[in-house]
């Protein structure tokens, strides 16, 4: 991604994601990497609270966003909406049962 | 959702609201929008391909209102749904209180997405190939995809938006050098 801003002046910051760490802070999912452009070596962090969660799922399903993807990531990007979504979903379930699993195990 | 890097010194944070209200999405060169705002000469830093790529621009909220662009291509999306399908978001949401709520919401989301996604992908497809089964090259509205003017979202943005020195509201980008 890149970003540019009215305070960037003639900087663009580019941004990937895929190296950026994930960490959880009170009810915050927060990234964090690093921007690398000539000269610039900065450390980022971006924090989303539930809203923005929804928010991006928002932006994801405008139709110029999906006609987009569609047209340039083809079925590839579906393919890994899905496969990561299945995966997704069952690591949430074991991790939902482990934690009833736990608090029973400590009433106990 | 909060930003903060380096270059924003003593400033908190930027505040961007991706809410429907708050945002103009738009697929656009993403060069030629760029080049709407900052003189491509002058630009530091690493430029996008030409070509389309799904703009997302706005006002940042108080207590910093900057306007700002962001241009994300494929693979930025692909990271996005990385991140959001991955053990971070798994925590987050046993972590959250309303994780559970978040969680079907988030699953109803992909089941729509992913019929919407089918949907226009076939369409796109199907488009694209003529009666005798040959490739059409590309549609009109794809031709003139990348030679589209920049939209007026950034266009109010005034040439002394682009403020380089210190004191102008802007970043100084060599006060902030590397660590």
């Amino acid at each position: 991604m890149w970003l540019w801003s009215k305070g960037l002046g003639r900087l663009v910051l580019p941004m990937d994601f895929s190296k950026a760490e994930v960490e959880i802070e009170e009810d915050r999912l927060v990234f964090k990497g690093w921007v690398i452009a000539p000269k610039i070596y900065w450390d980022y962090w971006l924090s989303l609270e539930e809203k923005d969660v929804l928010d991006a799922m928002a932006l994801m399903a405008d139709h110029n966003v999906i006609r987009h993807l569609a047209r340039t990531g083809g079925l590839r990007f579906l393919a890994l909406l899905v496969r990561r979504s299945l995966v997704f979903g069952l690591a949430y379930l074991r991790a939902e049962l482990g934690k009833s699993f736990r608090s029973r195990e400590g009433e106990r | 959702m909060r930003y903060w890097s380096k270059g924003l010194a003593r400033r908190s944070f930027l505040n961007i609201d991706w809410s429907e209200e708050a945002t103009e999405i738009s697929v656009e060169d993403g060069q030629a929008l760029l080049a709407s705002v900052v003189p491509i000469q002058r630009v530091r830093g690493e430029l996008p391909p030409e070509g389309a790529h799904v703009i997302v621009a706005g006002d940042t909220q108080p207590p910093i209102v900057w306007r700002y662009i962001s241009i994300l291509a494929t693979g930025d999306f692909e990271n996005i749904v990385k991140l959001a399908t991955g053990p971070g978001m798994v925590k987050f949401l046993t972590a959250n209180p309303r994780g559970r709520r978040l969680f079907l919401r988030l699953g109803g989301f992909l089941a729509v997405f992913s019929v919407k996604y089918v949907g226009t992908w076939l369409r796109v497809k199907f488009r694209r190939v003529d009666r005798s089964g040959e490739q059409v090259p590309q549609t009109a509205e794809e031709v003139s995809l990348a030679s589209e003017a920049p939209r007026s979202v950034v266009s109010d943005a005034p040439e002394s938006s682009v403020p380089d020195g210190p004191g102008s509201g802007a970043i100084d980008p060599q006060g902030n050098e590397p660590r």
